[in-house]
């Protein structure tokens, strides 16, 4: 008789995949939150700030604010992407997997068609 | 008097809280890089996680370095703070500047820095006021030759000192000068270092620039009224007076070289196009971004331009601006040349200036379009294209053949040949092969020749200019009377000043077979539209050589017959014509080897690489016996050339 069918392995590691998706999916979080309170932060430190170092600070406050947000995306888009990754993966495992089972039923077809042939003269399986 | 105020105490805030949250966002980014690792490890792939995780940190340095500069500004604040115990501290923005200058340097950008700089430059300005001039362009010097000033601090010393400063500055050092109290290399690298602090101040200028996109940067910055950039309005006020002129030329041109001795240590270390951006900027607003024929230097040096007598200040300027060199000679009075005027004087130290005029004026001006190459009025039938300027370059030709040879004129004359190649062969005449020794041009080319490099380079633009003439002689010449003779004959002016440049360069003590190399070149032309027509003509198996075949191949082979004839003393009986009827069969059959179908038809084709036709009778014989032994289409062919030829 044919094996029983085996369901292929994923080429990498599930589980440090997924841990890599949550830290990603946290560090956006956390840079977002950053750059939230930093605008908060800045309209706390500039009510009573006047004069060419306060022109300073608003310029280069609102470049870090920025690269704040723009990481935070990032962090978000690779995430998605390690995600995608998995599921075409799976995706790819699953469809080895019913070839294989394909393959194994059609073996076991010729098998049965096999010992069905052989019984038949002896008039095994005959009232 | 502008002051600035805050809150301490609320910068300090804002600067604890965001370090404590750029902190805590850090350990998230290195959980993150923990986990790439981990994901690596197990055979995944990085995709973009691992910039994503170098996008956070270097977002979160900034938010940390942010952090680091504003505690300094609030330090800074509580520094220069003299007032009544307040919350809010309200300072001048001088002592703000002050203290942030020994604050927050290494911490902050030049621009926060920039106020404090630039005011310490202005009290520089005022503490160099009070010493004697020896000392003075001692300190100015030393504060030059600092790099860590920085713009805003040349801008505020140039500042402080204003125009009228300046040129009282300038005119101690040429009184004392005059007078023998100051010697002449200390009066020089004082005015060196005004320059260099006027480079400085133009900050962030690239000097790879051209010099309209510098001075359209400079007219940029100061319509941004940016109070700590260099003053537009103080280069402005200098041009607007003779005396101002006068010293803005010397901190651009060379100091006191006007006197004509020729400077001790050299003019500033402006770069060329800072000091063109600047004289155009001096001009008026809208010149900065023109690159009319005229203009930028030439308002600069409006006042003097006219005179005969240009010192070398004045010719170094124009040296350094092709734009201004062009509008020089093309505004000088129909019928002269400043340009040879000068070059006829061979004044000693001029030769450098007036070899950059020349170029500037002659072959810059059509690489850029202000002016159209010289054109033979023959040749073009309509006329002469020459625009204005180029009906004085044959003043300047004549002239150089009289002046002095310079280096730096020859090589200028050798690039005015690459670009106007009509008016040389114009020189060259028309008449019979002897005759045609233009003794005016040999006496160009001998003063020409006296600079092996502009000899070479002189070479090298006879053979590209008159190649091109050549070949749209071919071009209309019926293909099947194509003979290598006869082409030279066409080009008997541009033989002409092959032979010339020969002669002058044999007047120059060098050997030199300009002609010779010349008379190949052509008959690799001929040579190649010789197998075309042959091929068309006889139909044969394979019709026409390939014509990218033949053509690589008849270049090679006329390059190395130059090549090995230059090279050689023997090559010096053969003249170009007669080199020219040798190579021709020879190049022909070369030609005909790189021919699939008619290499075919060849018999011992490896032998044909090995003869020099043109300098021996041994390996012409040789070549007439290979022909003889080939394919009856073949040695017919080069049969008849070969008896055409003789």
């Amino acid at each position: 008789m044919p094996a029983s069918p085996t369901v292929p392995p994923l080429p990498f590691d599930l589980a440090a995949s997924q841990a890599l998706a949550r830290a990603l999916d946290a560090l956006a979080l956390v840079l977002t939150g950053l750059a939230r309170a930093e605008g908060a932060r800045a309209e706390g430190a500039t009510p009573d700030w006047r004069g060419y170092t306060r022109a300073w600070f608003d310029e280069r406050h609102a470049g870090a604010v920025q690269d704040l947000t723009r990481a935070a995306r990032a962090a978000t888009d690779a995430a998605t992407e390690v995600r995608r990754a998995e599921l075409t993966a799976l995706v790819h495992q699953r469809e080895q997997a019913t070839e294989a089972a394909a393959v194994l039923l059609r073996a076991e077809t010729v098998e049965l068609d096999r010992l069905a042939a052989l019984a038949a003269p002896a008039g095994v399986g005959r009232p | 008097m502008t002051t600035s105020s805050a809150r301490p105490d609320h910068l300090r805030r804002y600067a604890e809280e965001a370090t404590i949250g750029a902190r805590r966002a850090d350990r998230a980014a290195d959980a993150t890089a923990r986990a790439v690792n981990a994901h690596l490890a197990g055979d995944g792939q990085p995709g973009s996680s691992l910039s994503a995780v170098t996008a956070a940190r270097s977002a979160l340095e900034r938010v940390a370095w942010l952090a680091g500069a504003t505690t300094r500004i609030a330090e800074a604040f509580e520094a220069a703070d003299r007032g009544p115990v307040a919350l809010v501290v309200t300072v001048e923005d001088r002592r703000l500047g002050r203290q942030l200058t020994s604050t927050a340097a290494g911490v902050a950008d030049d621009d926060l820095l920039a106020p404090g700089r630039f005011e310490a430059g202005r009290r520089r300005a005022d503490s160099l006021a009070e010493l004697p001039l020896r000392a003075r362009l001692e300190a100015l010097a030393s504060t030059a030759g600092d790099p860590d000033h920085g713009p805003a601090y040349a801008a505020g010393l140039l500042h402080e000192l204003g125009p009228d400063g300046l040129v009282d500055l300038i005119e101690d050092v040429r009184a004392a000068y005059d007078a023998g109290d100051l010697p002449r290399r200390r009066a020089d690298l004082g005015l060196r270092a005004l320059g260099t602090l006027l480079e400085s101040a133009g900050g962030t200028l690239d000097p790879a620039d051209t010099p309209s996109e510098l001075a359209a940067a400079l007219v940029r910055r100061a319509q941004a009224d940016d109070p700590y950039a260099l003053d537009l309005g103080l280069i402005r006020s200098l041009g607007s007076t003779v005396v101002g002129r006068n010293a803005l030329r010397q901190l651009l041109v060379g100091p006191l070289d006007g006197r004509g001795r020729g400077p001790a240590v050299g003019p500033p270390d402006l770069p060329p196009q800072v000091v063109v951006a600047l004289a155009r900027v001096l001009a008026r607003p809208g010149m900065a971004v023109s690159e009319r024929p005229s203009g930028g230097s030439l308002d600069l040096l409006d006042d003097r331009v006219g005179a005969d007598d240009l010192d070398l200040g004045i010719l170094t300027l124009l040296a350094r601006d092709p734009l201004a060199a062009h509008g020089w000679e093309v505004g000088a009075p129909t019928g002269t040349s400043p340009i040879a005027t000068y070059l006829e004087r061979s004044v000693p130290g001029q030769a450098a200036p007036l070899g950059a005029i020349l170029a500037g004026a002659y072959v810059t001006s059509v690489e850029r379009g202000w002016s159209e190459p010289y054109a033979m009025p023959q040749l073009n039938g309509r006329g002469p294209t020459a625009t204005a300027g180029t009906g004085s370059l044959s003043l300047v030709l004549a002239a150089a053949g009289r002046a002095s040879a310079e280096p730096q004129v020859s090589r200028a004359l050798a690039a005015v040949l690459a670009t106007h190649p009509d008016a040389f062969r114009e020189r060259a005449g028309t008449a019979g092969y002897d005759a045609r020794r233009s003794p005016e041009l040999v006496a160009l080319f001998a003063v020409l020749a006296e600079d092996l490099p502009a000899l070479r380079l002189a070479s090298d633009a006879v053979l590209v200019a008159y190649r091109g003439e050549a070949q749209r002689v071919l071009a209309a010449t019926p293909p099947t009377t194509v003979d290598a003779n006869e082409v030279l004959g066409a080009l008997a002016d541009a033989r002409g000043v092959t032979v010339a440049l020969e002669e002058g360069a044999r007047i120059a003590g060098r050997d030199h077979n300009a002609a010779l190399a010349f008379g190949i070149t052509v008959a690799g032309l001929a040579a190649q539209a010789g197998t075309g027509a042959a091929g068309t003509a006889i139909g044969g198996p394979g019709g026409a050589v390939s014509a990218t075949l033949g053509r690589q191949a008849i270049k090679k082979g006329a390059d190395a017959a130059t090549d090995r004839w230059v090279d050689t003393e023997d090559g010096r009986e053969a003249t170009g014509a007669v080199a020219a009827a040798r190579a021709e069969p020879h190049l022909l059959a070369l030609a005909m080897n790189q021919d699939p179908a008619w290499r075919v038809l060849l018999v011992a084709p490896d032998r044909l690489a090995g003869w020099d036709v043109v300098g021996s009778a041994e390996h012409r014989r040789a070549f007439v016996a290979w022909v003889a032994e080939q394919d009856p289409r073949v040695a017919g062919l080069l049969g008849e050339l070969v008896r055409r030829k003789r």
